[in-house]
């Protein structure tokens, strides 16, 4: 008996040609150091043209790089730079015969994961080699000011700071004037337990904002947080120097927020709302700009819009959470953001609002703590890479 | 190797029984209750200036699965279990705990046979397949009967996943011995949080058409997708299509038997935080031979298999056991995880996963390098050959497998990493050799693993999985158990990165010597079929060679009843 004909031996064969197509490398390059890699090498940090010895800073020049003598064959590298207090981790690796400017360098002071270097912590900065037991060290290296991503453009994505929640008194002028934060505070006085305040929780700067209470009256609302004129996103020098932008559009606007989730209080949600001014006669910039100087003038809720978005917390831990404008509903209520023209207009953007909610099902107790509330337009934040 | 399962998903048999009767209503119940306490305590090196860490504990817990059967008739059917488990050690039931622990319904209507809620779903290894973990093959009973208690609490029935959704199945007679069949499903395999998540569909099914007794050929799908909101994170959809042939004849000596299975995969992600989009997509292959010689009841068997290096199926590369889930029996050490060891995996009920995964988890290469995520495990090609007895031999079992494979593409360059696997193991029924009714059974197997690259970044990494078991009915229904496990690793690897796109972003380095040990000594005392009661109690010695005062000894009386009715 004939067990197979001609036609399945060759349909066969064909699948295997079939499967047989190669793809490239799978994954970064990976060399490890051989037995006679020469192990004396030299390892520092530039910044400035200039090894640095005590202190690097990136508040006001964003680069710095790693640097080696040349070794004595291709292997596979990986930079670790650690703060000591804050947590954040920075991780180069690549491969190569030499770390220099092109290949280990480090910008804006950027961290890989979701900590961000901290003012004057201590650096542990280490050099590893694939396949070698030594490691390499730079010690005693401080990490200075950091970078102020405040109205700063990186990879076509401009960003403007809105709280990094570190201090309960106005930003100052460090960074920009008119820069108050959300220095507004309400809270629902028919809740237990409710308590709010800067904590050691952070994932940049030196304190987040912690956030906490129990929703006895059952209407999901703890408290809030929120620019206390609602006008100061539109106060500046002159309109060139307003945050927002006069001609993005919503699907190109991104509110950002780091948000720490605690999985023992499942119906947390954080809640953003954008304000902004509908008035028909402020129909340029600079009326708009003049509106919101004049301290005599109030934002009226009840006659423009609030745009909302919740957010429920469903993570443990810092989640970097990213909302486009464009996903954001317009309030309902008359008396809080629901009377405006219904447009989204984000050159009219005036202040933010962030709150605590119990959402979706009310009636627990809850928690969070929030950290760096960022306005990104062109893109999502660059603070990470 | 693997010899296949049956490919069908009982869709043509369903089709070629179109013409069901009507039945009345019936209304019936089963179920199954479990009584566990065990009695552990920790030392071992690791412990030694420990101040703060837990060294003895008592813990278990009492559960009833109560399933209710309704058949109205043929048309509809429904099923529900639920559960009440109560920790060991709590007051008059004040832990209790009542939750509905699986539900579905069904039926027949004109032959279309349906099924809603929790269903199982299972295809093909390349497709939707629930692998196993490694092993020897022949561990003994002591050790089966933890693994069979993990299994049940994680939803493992065979190589199916549950999953919520729906399915239908549809036949027709097509002459003597042939027919076509269809069946199709979709489920949901996770939810949308309404914020960042999007929901998850996996939709598929077979085709079959059965040319005779002898030929099948079948066409298999397996599609995941979101259904997107604006504020998603992603954007994912994978596509898995294969075609099978399957060829068996019987003569008068032999079963031949030639199974082959085509297919390729489409991956497509989008990361909407900067409108990233990855598409790629690859194929598999894989071709097996049998041959069994009836009068002796040996089968021997031939397989290869080609699985690209962007070849994508979560539903048969999603592994049912969690390397990353620390363990719950002593947890923590000095307040740090404790991270596993080779017992935790047939006796801790928190490690397994029961969930689909899109991208390939971590995994411990140590265990297993060569099909961590099952046949379907990419960029390896593998060359298989099996001796084994079939079901007829009474007397004994017996296996020997080797496998060699190599991967397709260099991981981090061009040089390949190169596998070889050999398993070989039997169990010697005594009982039946002397011709005793007394159960009496010796068993033994080993699992050996090579893996190593000899260029660019070198990988020299070995294991071995040793057991033995006895099992030995001393009085009638009443035995002895005992079982040896010896676990060893040594050499170096790196595990790769994944990202979300599931491609390889890092690699991380690592060197192991690691040696455990794990004995096992136990009364067992069957009641009926249905019911046995068993007391042992096992020591797991753990090392790691690499580390000054690594050692763990894990010791553990354990004690279980359970009852099916």
């Amino acid at each position: 008996m004939r067990l197979f004909n001609n036609k399945i031996i060759f349909g066969g064969i064909a699948a295997l040609a079939i499967a047989g197509c190669k793809t490239d490398q799978i994954g970064p390059d990976l060399m490890g150091a051989s037995d006679s890699f020469d192990k004396n090498i030299t390892f520092e940090l530039i910044k400035e043209g200039s090894p640095v010895s005590d202190t690097v800073k990136f508040y006001d020049n964003t680069d710095a790089y790693f640097k080696t003598s040349k070794f004595n064959e291709e292997v596979t590298w990986e930079i670790q730079v650690s703060g000591k207090t804050s947590g954040a981790v920075k991780k180069i690796k690549n491969t190569g015969d030499q770390i220099n400017a092109d290949n280990g360098e480090w910008l804006f002071g950027r961290s890989s994961n979701e900590f961000f270097f901290q003012e004057n912590e201590e650096l542990s900065i280490k050099l590893m080699i694939t396949g070698l037991d030594s490691v390499y060290s730079i010690n005693d290296l401080v990490f200075g000011r950091e970078y102020d991503w405040h109205k700063k453009t990186v990879n076509g994505v401009k960003h403007i700071v809105v709280d990094k929640f570190d201090r309960d008194v106005p930003e100052g002028d460090d960074t920009l004037s008119h820069r108050r934060g959300l220095e507004g505070f309400a809270d629902d006085a028919k809740d237990s337990d409710v308590e709010s305040g800067l904590s050691d929780l952070r994932v940049q700067g030196l304190k987040g904002y912690a956030m906490s209470g129990f929703d006895a009256n059952s209407n999901s609302w703890i408290l809030s947080k929120n620019h206390d004129r609602l006008l100061e996103l539109l106060i500046g020098d002159d309109v060139s120097e307003l945050p927002i932008s006069e001609n993005v559009s919503a699907d190109d606007l991104y509110f950002t927020v780091y948000v720490y989730g605690d999985k023992n209080y499942p119906n947390s949600a954080v809640e953003l709302k954008v304000y902004e001014v509908d008035n028909g006669e402020l129909s340029t910039r600079q009326s708009l700009l003049d509106y919101a100087s004049n301290v005599s003038n109030a934002y009226d809720q009840g006659a423009n819009d609030g745009w909302i978005y919740r957010i429920p917390i469903t993570w443990n831990g810092w989640k970097e959470v990213t909302v486009p404008y464009s996903a954001f509903a317009a309030g309902s209520s008359p008396s809080a953001g629901g009377a405006g023209n219904r447009v989204k207009q984000p050159n009219r953007i005036s202040a933010m609002a962030l709150s605590m909610l119990c959402y979706p099902i009310a009636g627990e107790e809850v928690a969070a703590t929030v950290d760096y509330l960022v306005i990104t337009e062109g893109g999502y934040p660059q603070f990470k890479n | 190797m693997n010899y296949k399962k049956s490919l069908i998903y009982s869709a043509l048999s369903l089709g070629l029984t179109i013409g069901v009767n009507a039945q009345g209503p019936a209304y019936s119940l089963n179920g199954l209750g479990r009584s566990i306490i065990t009695n552990n305590s920790l030392g071992g090196t690791a412990l030694e200036s420990a101040t703060s860490t837990q060294t003895a504990n008592i813990s278990g817990y009492n559960l009833f699965d109560l399933q209710t059967n309704l058949d109205l008739d043929s048309t509809f059917n429904a099923k529900a279990i639920l559960r009440t488990r109560s920790p060991f050690g709590t007051a008059f039931g004040s832990q209790t705990s009542f939750e509905f622990r699986q539900f579905s319904m069904g039926g027949t209507v004109e032959g279309l046979k349906y099924e809603l809620g929790d269903i199982r779903v299972e295809l093909t290894p390349y497709t939707v397949y629930n692998s196993d973990i490694a092993s020897t093959g022949f561990e003994s009973d002591i050790f089966a009967e933890r693994k069979e208690i993990l299994e049940y609490e994680n939803f493992n029935d065979g190589n199916t996943w549950l999953l919520q959704g729906v399915s239908g199945q549809y036949g027709w007679n097509i002459g003597k011995e042939g027919g076509l069949g269809l069946y199709a499903f979709t489920t949901r395999t996770a939810s949308s949080n309404e914020f960042e998540v999007p929901d998850r569909l996996l939709s598929g099914g077979r085709l079959e058409y059965k040319v005779d007794n002898n030929i099948k050929v079948g066409i298999n799908e397996a599609a995941m997708y979101d259904l997107a909101v604006a504020t998603a994170e992603f954007d994912y959809s994978n596509y898995v299509t294969t075609g099978d042939f399957n060829y068996q004849r019987e003569t008068e000596s032999a079963i031949v038997g030639f199974n082959t299975e085509l297919g390729g995969s489409m991956f497509s992600y989008t990361r909407n935080s900067d409108d990233v989009t990855q598409e790629y997509s690859d194929m598999m292959v894989d071709v097996d031979f049998g041959y069994t010689l009836k009068k002796s009841g040996i089968k021997f068997g031939v397989d290869f298999r080609r699985v690209g290096a962007t070849f994508f199926s979560p539903t048969a590369q999603t592994r049912r056991y969690n390397v990353n889930n620390n363990p719950t029996l002593f947890g923590k050490i000095e307040g740090a995880d404790r991270g596993q060891i080779y017992y935790d995996q047939f006796t801790d009920e928190d490690v397994y996963n029961a969930s689909i995964l899109t991208t390939l988890d971590g995994f411990n290469q140590y265990f297993n390098n060569l099909n961590p995520f099952g046949d379907a495990t990419p960029n390896r090609q593998v060359v298989g050959v099996e001796v084994a007895t079939d079901t007829s031999v009474a007397g004994y079992e017996a296996a020997l497998n080797a496998d060699f494979g190599q991967e397709i593409v260099g991981e981090g360059g061009d040089a390949l990493r190169s596998f070889m696997v050999v398993k070989a193991g039997g169990v010697a029924k005594i009982g039946n050799l002397i011709g005793s009714k007394r159960l009496l059974n010796v068993s033994t197997g080993v699992r050996y693993e090579n893996t190593s690259r000899s260029e660019g970044a070198q990988v020299a990494l070995s294991s071995m999985l040793f057991d033995f078991g006895v099992t030995a009915e001393i009085v009638k229904k009443f035995d002895l158990l005992a079982g040896l496990k010896y676990f060893a690793a040594s050499g170096n690897e790196f595990m790769a990165v994944r990202d979300g796109f599931n491609l390889v972003t890092d690699f991380n380095t690592y060197d192991i010597d690691v040696n455990e040990t794990i004995f096992s000594v136990g009364a067992r005392i069957r009641f009926s079929e249905q019911q046995a009661f068993s007391l042992n109690y096992n020591m797991a010695q753990f090392v790691n060679n690499n580390v000054e005062n690594s050692g763990l000894n894990v010791g553990q009386l354990f004690f279980n009843y359970t009852g099916k009715f």
